[in-house]
């Protein structure tokens, strides 16, 4: 009953009026209806319309002439670049076609081996028969092929033979920063050096890596140092240079090295990196730093004078001079004939605690700071006896990386200042930490300069550049035993001395005289030449003029006096 | 009259559909051309890489040393060949001549620039001296 009531409603009929009100009912009803559905298509068409003008007239100077592109597609490599520090590629992800087969497409596996065999010679002929006639539908022939091998076979048209493409890590320089770059497996996962650092962000790649590396500061180095080793019939050599304002090492080489491309080839020696990851005791180098101490505690100062005229005998051991001068030696007598006697009294004069407090501040007695995972922890004397405390101040009984030693020299000459080596290009000198008063600093640097112009570094002397360093000869440590004749000769300098800017430190691993250096194979006829050379070669790269040893300023920088040390009645 | 605008009506409608259409069309063929583009661009920037690490193999200090020992007579730049601006006399025309003792006019003679990390004479005689080690020390290390 009620669905008939609702049909009529629906309807807009009353069936309990008279027909003709039924009709003038019927009639209003359709009238309204047409009424209402005539307005909603008004409003339709007015929204429309007004859509219309919005976008053809109102809107119009501020439509973008260019649609914004959200689907631009940026070439992506599976690995990021890495530049130095000026924008050189170091590394990068080649494309690359690997050959494989469908043996289950190949019609005959002899036939097809022989004819491929004329494009890729060698392959192994059996084996690439084996592989076709394996019935498999995969089966790589050959990973990473040249574009010419890819248009070769490609042109024999053999058929179930395809490609694959993938990507491929190249080192665009080869052998040069292989120790520092690292590599990576067949799958471009970074397994040493900034590839296994960085191995996150090179593949989050968010533009190229940029190091502190100079591509033409590191061949130089490279060179000289393999040059010097090939001289000295070395068993392997370490160079590095860093930038004493902002910590970054510029160049870093150890050799021998190896092809980053095929780094499984390699003997484990050629991987090893002996800047980060080698510990060497450094000999006369850490004089610097004893003298530096003694300076800065004011347990000495430049005209002190220390006892060497005998050896020096404690418990079992006793300490000699290399090239003994047999009377009393002033600070900087001590440094220009390398006295081991006259460091260790100094030492003496400050105590241990004193040297190991500054030894901690200089990052001596902790694994260096560098973005690299080959690094090394130093091997330090436990416990830390007198006896230590006076080896330690020539150098011996404890063993750091070279890279350690270059940090600590930059801290010295730079006025004091100690900041984290690095391997990342920085924008300025980050943060450090004061470990020497500017005061201090300013003596090293004449002392340093007193070495070479007086001292064992004489064969560093680059006209014009004002080299100062320090020789460092120490015999190597061989399952805890120490073996005369195998040494190891590290010279380690600063230039410009006046105003340093860069440390360049050249270690050889034993290396052996030759008739043109009288049969020495210390630090001074064998490691100092070579920086030498590193500095003549590097200098006007890195864009440091030339001065003359006459101009009053840098005279009045490096003026010392060398003056005899003698024993004073007082004293005695 | 309703004639009239029924013909309009249908001819408008003939208009707008077809304009729709061929917009629409339109659309699809730039957006074809701008994919094509797309890829295009995507494989210029896949040889603008390679090509990078082509020139990063070329420009190889190395093979620069080599190509410049073979076809350059050129060599390692020396200290004494740097000078800076300063360097230069001033005013170089005034120094051409210059009067000897009797009056006469002579050719002037230029005083030769000092050389970066020059000695002072005193020390440069001292220099001359060779270091080396008596030969008999240097038989009892070898």
């Amino acid at each position: 009953m009620s669905f008939m009531r609702f049909s009529y409603w629906l309807r807009g009929d009353r069936p309990e009026l008279r027909p003709e009100q039924r009709e003038r009912l019927a009639i209003e009803t359709a009238r309204n209806r047409i009424f209402i559905t005539g307005a909603m298509f008004f409003v339709g068409f007015t929204w429309i319309s007004y859509g219309l003008l919005d976008a053809s007239v109102l809107r119009q100077g501020n439509e973008p002439a260019v649609a914004s592109g959200t689907d631009t597609r940026e070439l992506k490599t599976e690995r990021a670049d890495i530049v130095d520090r000026n924008g050189i590629l170091l590394a990068t992800d080649l494309p690359t076609n690997s050959l494989y087969a469908d043996a289950r497409v190949v019609k005959d596996p002899v036939e097809s081996a022989d004819l491929l065999l004329t494009a890729l010679p060698d392959l192994d002929r059996d084996t690439l028969i084996r592989h076709l006639s394996s019935r498999k539908a995969f089966v790589w022939l050959r990973r990473n092929l040249t574009p010419e091998q890819q248009y070769q076979v490609n042109s024999l048209g053999i058929p179930g033979l395809n490609f694959q493409r993938e990507e491929r890590r190249v080192y665009p320089h080869g052998r040069l920063f292989a120790h520092t770059l690292g590599f990576t497996d067949i799958d471009n996962n970074g397994i040493a050096g900034v590839e296994r650092e960085f191995d996150n962000e090179l593949r989050i790649n968010n533009g190229p890596l940029q190091l502190s590396l100079d591509t033409r500061v590191q061949y130089a180095l490279e060179e000289e140092v393999q040059k010097a080793m090939e001289t000295y019939s070395a068993a392997g050599a370490a160079g590095l240079v860093m930038d004493v304002y902002t910590g970054e090492v510029i160049g870093m080489t150890s050799l021998p090295d190896f092809d980053p491309h095929r780094p499984g080839q390699a003997p484990a020696d050629a991987r090893f990196n002996r800047t980060t990851l080698g510990v060497y005791e450094m000999g006369s180098v850490f004089k610097l730093f004893n003298t530096a101490i003694a300076l800065e505690t004011g347990s000495a100062n430049l005209n002190s004078v220390f006892d060497a005229t005998e050896p020096l005998r404690i418990a079992r051991f006793s300490i000699r001079d290399y090239h003994a001068e047999n009377r009393w030696l002033t600070v900087p007598e001590i440094l220009v004939h390398s006295s081991n006697i006259g460091s260790a009294r100094m030492a003496m004069a400050f105590g241990g605690e004193t040297q190991q407090k500054y030894l901690k501040k200089l990052g001596m007695l902790e694994k260096p700071e560098i973005e690299l995972p080959e690094v090394g922890g130093p091997l330090l004397p436990h416990p830390w006896r007198e006896i230590n405390t006076m080896t330690i101040s020539y150098g011996h009984g404890i063993a750091v990386t070279p890279l350690q030693v270059v940090n600590g020299i930059s801290t010295i000459v730079n006025g004091g200042i100690r900041r984290p080596s690095t391997i990342v290009k920085q924008d300025g000198a980050p943060a450090g930490e004061r470990v020497f008063s500017r005061k201090t600093s300013d003596l090293m640097r004449r002392l340093m300069r007193l070495v070479v112009t007086d001292g064992s570094g004489k064969k560093a002397e680059v006209a014009g550049y004002f080299l100062g360093g320090k020789t460092g000869t120490s015999e190597k440590l061989v399952n805890g035993r120490y073996v005369k004749n195998a040494r190891m000769s590290t010279f380690v300098a600063a230039f410009p001395m006046q105003d340093p800017k860069y440390v360049v430190l050249v270690t050889l691993d034993e290396p052996k005289g030759t008739k043109e250096t009288y049969g020495f194979a210390t630090a001074g006829w064998v490691s100092a030449p070579a920086v030498g050379k590193v500095v003549t070669r590097i200098a006007p790269l890195l864009g440091i003029e030339p001065a003359n040893a006459k101009a009053p300023e840098i005279e009045q920088a490096l003026q010392i006096e060398l003056r005899k040390g003698e024993r004073k009645l007082a004293s005695f | 009259m309703t004639r009239a605008v029924t013909i309009i009506g249908l001819l408008l409608t003939v208009i707008i559909g077809a304009g729709t259409y061929w917009v629409s069309h339109e659309v699809e063929r730039l957006e074809k051309r701008y994919a094509g583009i797309q890829s295009e661009i995507l494989a210029e920037q896949e040889s603008i890489h390679v090509l990078q690490a082509e020139w990063s193999y070329l420009n190889n200090p190395e093979r620069i040393e080599r190509l410049s020992q073979e076809y350059l007579s050129l060599a390692q730049i020396d200290t004494l060949q740097m000078a800076s601006i300063d360097d230069l006399p001033e005013n170089a025309d005034q120094h051409l001549y210059r009067l000897d003792k009797f009056g006469e006019a002579v050719a002037f003679l230029p005083v030769p620039r000092t050389r970066p990390g020059d000695l002072m004479p005193d020390e440069a005689a001292e220099a001359m001296i060779i270091d080396a080690p008596s030969v008999a020390n240097a038989g009892g290390n070898q």
